[in-house]
C-alpha cells in the first residue's frame, strides 16, 4: 500500500459504512418522531419542558448529574437473576419501581441534550418525578445523607442559602434537624466538650423540649453518659433556632426539573417490554 | 535474522545524518506538543484523585462548588482525553511522519499555532466545566466556546500530515503511516458530525445519544488506537532492530480495524431505548474486532520473540510492550463485554470504568510513555538523567493500573449482579462498593506519583538538569562499572 | 563522523560479563551492525559538545522499521472465517428487519409456537402470601420513602402513618376507598389517628399495574400492627383495582384528578365496585 490514494479511498469507504449505517440511517428512522396521543383531546406525550423545569435542566447539565444517574429504564425482559428457589427472573429496573415500563426513543424527543447516562452510581431517575415529593428532593439535594445515610452523592448545599429568620419562617424552608444545618453540606456533631458547654448553657430548655415529645414520657437523666447521648441525638434532630435553609433559584429549578422527570409512566404502543 | 543485510558504513552514516536533521527540524513543535501534554497529564491526574476520593468520602472538599463531583469528573476526562492523549497523538504523529517519510518538518510555525490553539481550547474546556458550563454530553462536555479552537488546531495538524505525506522521500509507506493518515482523516469527520448533530443542529430523541456514542467510541478506536498501535509498530521493530513479522497481518489488522471498529459504538447503549438492530450491529462489530486485534497481537509478539530479555533494560520497549499486550487483552475483554449476557451485568457499573481505564491508560498511555522515553532524547540530544525516576514511573504506573483494573472489575461485576436483583436495596450496593472505590483512589495516587516522576524526568531532560549521561541510553538498570 | 571499526572499546575492568551495556553491545554485533555500536565508556577528556556526543543518541539507532513478509497463519484465517460466519448469523437473527419500534433483542426470543411474543402476561397473585411478597417489594421501592418502612409516615411533612390508620384497618377503611387513594392520589386535608394532614399523596394509577396496587394495599393492610385480611381471603386483588378504575371511568390517573377525603367518605364502607370481588375458587381448587 504505497499509494496515498489507496489508503485514502479505503479509509473513506470503510468509515462511511458506519457513518451511513449508524448515523444517517437511524437519523432517517428516528429523527422527528411525533408525540403520542392515545385519544384525540388527551395531552400528547411527551410534552416539552417549560419554565422552571427547563431552567432546572441546565443546572442538571452544569453539575454533571448524568455521570452517576442514568435516565433509561430497561425492559422487563432484561437482566437475569435467580431467586433462592433457582427461578429465573428479569426486569429488575421495573421491579425496583424505577418505571412502569421500559423507555423508548419517543420519551426523549424534547430532551436536548438527551442525558441517558451510562453509570448507576446512583439509581436511575428517568421516572423520579413520580417517586419523591418536592420537599424530599430539596432535602436530598441539600445533603443526601440526611435522608439516606449510605449515600455517596455530593451535597449540593451551595444551591441553598442559610439565612436568619425574619418574622415568620419561610414556607420553602427545608425541614431538617440542626445536625444538617449548622454546617451546610456536612453533618455536624458537637464534641464532648462542646456538648457539655451547651448543656450547661441551655440544658434545661433542651431537656424540657425532649420531654415534651409524647414518646419520651419516661424521662431522662442528662447526668448519665447514656442520658447525655440520648439527649444529644434528640437535640440534633431539632431545628436550629432562628435559622432557615431556603433554596436558591437554581435549586428550585433543579427540583422542578426532577419533578418533571416522568419518562416511564405513560404507556406507549412501542414499549412492549 | 535472515532478512537482515549488512549495510555499509557510509550509508549508515548518511541515514543517521538524515535522521539527525529531521529530528532537529521537529524539535520545537514536537516538544511544544509533548510538554503541553505532560502538563495536562498532571492536571488530569489531580482532578482524577479528587473525583475518586469524593466517591468514597462524599464530604471531601464539599465546600467548593466548582469541585463538585460531576464537574470534576467532566474536567478530568477533558484534561486526559483532549489534553494528554490527543496532544501526544498529534506530537507523536508529527515526529513519526517526518521520520518515516524521511522528510524534514515543514511549516513549523503553523504547528506552534495548532498546539497553542489546542492548549487554549483545553484550558477553556477544563476551566469552563469547573465554573459550571459543562454540557453533560459524554466526552463532548466542552463548553460551546471551546470547540472552535479544537477544530482549528486539529485541522492544521490534519492538513500538515497530508502535506508532509505528499512530500515524502521514502517510497515505501510503512504501517505506522497508514494508521496516522487514517486517524487524521477520521477524527475531523467524527468531530464535525458529532458537534453538528448534537449541538449546532440537535437531532431529536435517541439520535443524539446514538451520534454521541458513535463519536465517543470512535475517538478511542479511530483516533487514539490507530496512532498508539502505529507507535508500537514503529518502536518495537525499531528498538530491537528486526523487521515486523508479517506485512499481510499488518494489512489485515489495519483494514479490519477500519471496517469493524466504527460499528461497535452502540454497545454503550445495549438495553437502552434504541432499536434492537443497532445493539445487534454493534455487538457484531465489537466481536469482529477480534480479527484486527489478533492480527496485530501476532505481529507484535512474533517480532518480539527471542527478544523479550530486552525488556529488562529498555524503558521505551518495556512501556510499549506493556501497552501492546494490554491492547490485546483489553480488546478481547471489550469484545466479550459487548455480548448481551455480559452487558446486562456490566453496563452502568464500575466494571466499564475499569475497562475504559485499562484501555486508555494501560494501552494508549503506556505506549505513549514508551514513545516519550524513546523520542525525547533524540529531540533534545540528552539522555534521561535518572534511571531511578524511570523505575519509579514504571512500577507506579504498572502496579497502579493493575490495582485499578482488578479492584473496579471485581466491585463492578458484583455491582451489576446486585443491580439486576431487585431484592438487594440500593443502599447495600453502595456500601458494598466502598472498599473497591477506595482501592481505586489508592491506585490513582500511585499512578500520580509515577506521573510526577515522569514529569520530573521530562523537565530535567528539557532543561539539561541532573546527571549528564554519555555513551548509551538510560536503562532501567544502572550500568555495572 | 568517525566511529570505531570494531565493536567498541574493551570491557572495563570489573564490569562483569552481564553488565547491560555488554548485553546491548553483543546484540548489536550479532545483528551485523558492527559499525553502530554503543560506546561503553567515553574517554575522560572527551569534549561535551562534539558532534559525536550530541548526535550519539541518533547515531546509535537502528534503521527505520521495515516489513517482514511472513504469511498469515492458517489457523488465524480459520478463526477469522468462523468469526465472520458467527457475525453474519447473529445479524440475521437479531435485527428484527431493522424495525425502529423493536427495542429489545429479548423481544425476539421465539417460543415454540413461532410467532414473536412481545407481551408477557401480568401475574395475578390471589393468596395473601403472594400479595404480601410482591407488595413488600413494591412498598419498599415506591411507598416506603414517604410512609417509611415502619409505616409511621412523616408527620412533619404531612405524610400520615399507615400503621393503625383508620383508613386501612379502622372505621374509614374499605377496599373501594383504598384503591381510589392509590390510583388517583389524595389531596386536601385528611384526619388520621387524630391528626390532620394536609399534603398531597401522589397518584400511582399510571405508574403501577393493577396487581401491584393490589399488592401494596394488601401489604399495608396486613403489616406492622395491621391485620385487615387475617383469616379471610385478601379483600383486594387486581380485579378489585380494575373494577375501581372501570367505575371511575374517564378520571385521569396522572395526578390531575386526585380524590379527597370528603369524596371518599361519600362511599359507604360496605360499597364495592362491580366485579371487585376476587374470582371464586374453582370446585377442585383449595381455598387460599
Amino acid at each position: 500500500m504505497d499509494r496515498g490514494m489507496v489508503i485514502f479511498l479505503g479509509a473513506l469507504l470503510t468509515f462511511s459504512s458506519s457513518w451511513l449505517g449508524l448515523i444517517l440511517f437511524p437519523y432517517w428512522q428516528l429523527n422527528n418522531e411525533k408525540p403520542y396521543q392515545k385519544e384525540p383531546g388527551d395531552d400528547p406525550y411527551p410534552m416539552p419542558l417549560q419554565g422552571e423545569a427547563l431552567a432546572g435542566r441546565k443546572v442538571y447539565q452544569a453539575n454533571g448529574c448524568i455521570y452517576c444517574h442514568s435516565q433509561q429504564v430497561r425492559s422487563e425482559k432484561f437482566g437475569n437473576w435467580w431467586d433462592e428457589n433457582g427461578q429465573e427472573h428479569t426486569g429488575a429496573d421495573i421491579k425496583r419501581g424505577w418505571g412502569s415500563r421500559r423507555n423508548v426513543s419517543r420519551d426523549y424527543i424534547y430532551d436536548n441534550p438527551t442525558m441517558l447516562g451510562t453509570m448507576r452510581t446512583g439509581p436511575d431517575i428517568a421516572n423520579v418525578g413520580s417517586r419523591y415529593s418536592e420537599a424530599w428532593q430539596h432535602s436530598h439535594t441539600f445533603n443526601p445523607r440526611a435522608l439516606n445515610d449510605w449515600s455517596i452523592m455530593p451535597s449540593f448545599a451551595f444551591l441553598y442559602r442559610k439565612e436568619k429568620v425574619v418574622g415568620e419562617r419561610s414556607g420553602k424552608a427545608l425541614k431538617l434537624g440542626r445536625e444538617w444545618t449548622v454546617d451546610p453540606g456536612y453533618r455536624w456533631r458537637p464534641s464532648a466538650g462542646e456538648w457539655d458547654a451547651i448543656l450547661q448553657q441551655r440544658g434545661d430548655a433542651i431537656k424540657s423540649q425532649f420531654l415534651s415529645e409524647p414518646t419520651h414520657a419516661g424521662g431522662i437523666d442528662p447526668n448519665t453518659p447514656d442520658g447525655k447521648k440520648r439527649l444529644l441525638d434528640f437535640w440534633l434532630t431539632t431545628e436550629e433556632e432562628g435559622i432557615q435553609i431556603v433554596p436558591t433559584g437554581d435549586a428550585d429549578a433543579l427540583v422542578a426539573y426532577l419533578l418533571a422527570l416522568r419518562k416511564a409512566e405513560v404507556p406507549v404502543p412501542e414499549a412492549k417490554e | 535474522m535472515s532478512s537482515v543485510t549488512v549495510i555499509p558504513l557510509h550509508d549508515r552514516e548518511r541515514a543517521a545524518a538524515e535522521r539527525a536533521s529531521i529530528d532537529g527540524s521537529c524539535r520545537g513543535p514536537v516538544l511544544f506538543f509533548t510538554a503541553s501534554a505532560v502538563f495536562w497529564l498532571l492536571a488530569g491526574s489531580i482532578l482524577a484523585i479528587i473525583a475518586s476520593a469524593k466517591l468514597h468520602s462524599p464530604y471531601f472538599l464539599t465546600g467548593i462548588p466548582e469541585l463538585t463531583f460531576g464537574r470534576v469528573r467532566m474536567a478530568h476526562l477533558q484534561a486526559v482525553s483532549i489534553g494528554w492523549t490527543s496532544m501526544v497523538t498529534m506530537g507523536g504523529s508529527v515526529w513519526m511522519m517526518c521520520r518515516l517519510c524521511r522528510t524534514e518538518l515543514i511549516y513549523p510555525k503553523l504547528l506552534y499555532v495548532s498546539a497553542t490553539l489546542w492548549n487554549i481550547g483545553t484550558l477553556l474546556s477544563v476551566g469552563g466545566i469547573l465554573l459550571g458550563d459543562g454540557q453533560s454530553v459524554e466526552w463532548l462536555d466542552a463548553p460551546p466556546y471551546a470547540p472552535p479552537f479544537f477544530v482549528a488546531g486539529l485541522g492544521i495538524v490534519s492538513a500538515w500530515v497530508a502535506a508532509t505525506f505528499r512530500r515524502r522521500r521514502e517510497k515505501h509507506v510503512y504501517v505506522t503511516q497508514w494508521y496516522i493518515l487514517a486517524a487524521v482523516f477520521w477524527f475531523p469527520w467524527l468531530y464535525t458530525v458529532a458537534v453538528f448533530m448534537i449541538f449546532w443542529s440537535p437531532a431529536t430523541g435517541v439520535v443524539q445519544p446514538i451520534v454521541n456514542w458513535w463519536f465517543n467510541h470512535n475517538f478511542l478506536g479511530l483516533w487514539l488506537t490507530p496512532v498508539a498501535v502505529g507507535t508500537a509498530y514503529y518502536l518495537i521493530p525499531k528498538i530491537i532492530g528486526r523487521p515486523i513479522h508479517s506485512y499481510y497481518l499488518s494489512i489485515t489488522g489495519f483494514w479490519a480495524l477500519a471496517l469493524f471498529y466504527s460499528w461497535a459504538g452502540m454497545h454503550h447503549l445495549i438495553g437502552g431505548p434504541i432499536p434492537a438492530w443497532l445493539s445487534t450491529a454493534s455487538t457484531v462489530g465489537s466481536m469482529m474486532m477480534f480479527i484486527p486485534v489478533i492480527a496485530v497481537g501476532i505481529n507484535h509478539h512474533m517480532t518480539m520473540r527471542n527478544h523479550f530479555h530486552r525488556l529488562k533494560y529498555s524503558p521505551a520497549l518495556r512501556f510499549t510492550v506493556f501497552g501492546a499486550i494490554t491492547y490485546t487483552w483489553v480488546s478481547f475483554q471489550g469484545s466479550i463485554e459487548s455480548l448481551k449476557d455480559f452487558s446486562e451485568v456490566a453496563h452502568f457499573t464500575h466494571y466499564t470504568v475499569a475497562h475504559a481505564h485499562l484501555g486508555a491508560y494501560g494501552f494508549v498511555t503506556m505506549i505513549y510513555f514508551g514513545l516519550y522515553y524513546y523520542m525525547i532524547p533524540r529531540l533534545t540530544g540528552r539522555e534521561w538523567s535518572s534511571s531511578t525516576l524511570i523505575r519509579i514511573h514504571f512500577w507506579c504506573a504498572s502496579v497502579g493500573i493493575t490495582i485499578y483494573f482488578v479492584s473496579l472489575s471485581i466491585g463492578g461485576w458484583w455491582q451489576g449482579r446486585m443491580l439486576n436483583n431487585p431484592d438487594v436495596s440500593f443502599g447495600s450496593i453502595t456500601r458494598y462498593l466502598l472498599p473497591y472505590l477506595f482501592s481505586r483512589t489508592v491506585a490513582g495516587i500511585l499512578l500520580t506519583i509515577g506521573h510526577v516522576a515522569f514529569a520530573m524526568s521530562f523537565v530535567m531532560n528539557l532543561a539539561g538538569w541532573g546527571k549528564k549521561r554519555t555513551g548509551g541510553p538510560t536503562f532501567f538498570v544502572e550500568k555495572v562499572a | 563522523m568517525s566511529t570505531p571499526a570494531n565493536p567498541g572499546p574493551p570491557v572495563p575492568e570489573g564490569a562483569g560479563v552481564d553488565s547491560v551495556i555488554d548485553i546491548h553491545r553483543r546484540h548489536m554485533a550479532e545483528m551485523n551492525d558492527a559499525s553502530m555500536t554503543v560506546d561503553g565508556t567515553p574517554p575522560e577528556d572527551e569534549e561535551p559538545d562534539t558532534i559525536q556526543r550530541l548526535l550519539a543518541v541518533i547515531a546509535r539507532e537502528n534503521a527505520e522499521p521495515r516489513d517482514g513478509f511472513e504469511p498469515v497463519p492458517f489457523w488465524v484465517a480459520c478463526v477469522f472465517g468462523a468469526l465472520l460466519a458467527w457475525g453474519g448469523y447473529y445479524l440475521g437473527t437479531n435485527t428484527a428487519d431493522f424495525r425502529k419500534d423493536v427495542f429489545d433483542r429479548s423481544d425476539l426470543r421465539m417460543p415454540e409456537g413461532g410467532a414473536a411474543v412481545a407481551n408477557v402476561p401480568d401475574p395475578d397473585p390471589q393468596t395473601l402470601e403472594e400479595l404480601m411478597k410482591t407488595g413488600g417489594q413494591k412498598f419498599q421501592a415506591v411507598c416506603a420513602s414517604c410512609h417509611q418502612p415502619n409505616g409511621q409516615g412523616k408527620p412533619a411533612e404531612n405524610i400520615p402513618p399507615l400503621d393503625g390508620s383508620e383508613w386501612l384497618v379502622g372505621d374509614q377503611a374499605s377496599a373501594a376507598r383504598q384503591c381510589r387513594i392509590v390510583l388517583y392520589g389524595l389531596s386536601g386535608p385528611v384526619t388520621v389517628k387524630g391528626r390532620t394532614f394536609n399534603g398531597v399523596m401522589p397518584n400511582q394509577g399510571n405508574i403501577m399495574k393493577d396487581y401491584e396496587i393490589a399488592a401494596v394495599l394488601t401489604f399495608a393492610r396486613n403489616s406492622w400492627s395491621n391485620a385487615a385480611d387475617k383469616g379471610k381471603p385478601p379483600a383486594i386483588t387486581a380485579a378489585t383495582v380494575r373494577a375501581a378504575r372501570a367505575k371511575e371511568g374517564t378520571r385521569k390517573t396522572n395526578g390531575t384528578q386526585p380524590v379527597s377525603a370528603p369524596e371518599l367518605q361519600k362511599l359507604p364502607l360496605d360499597y364495592s365496585d362491580t366485579g371487585a370481588a376476587p374470582e371464586p375458587a374453582k370446585k377442585d381448587e383449595k381455598k387460599p
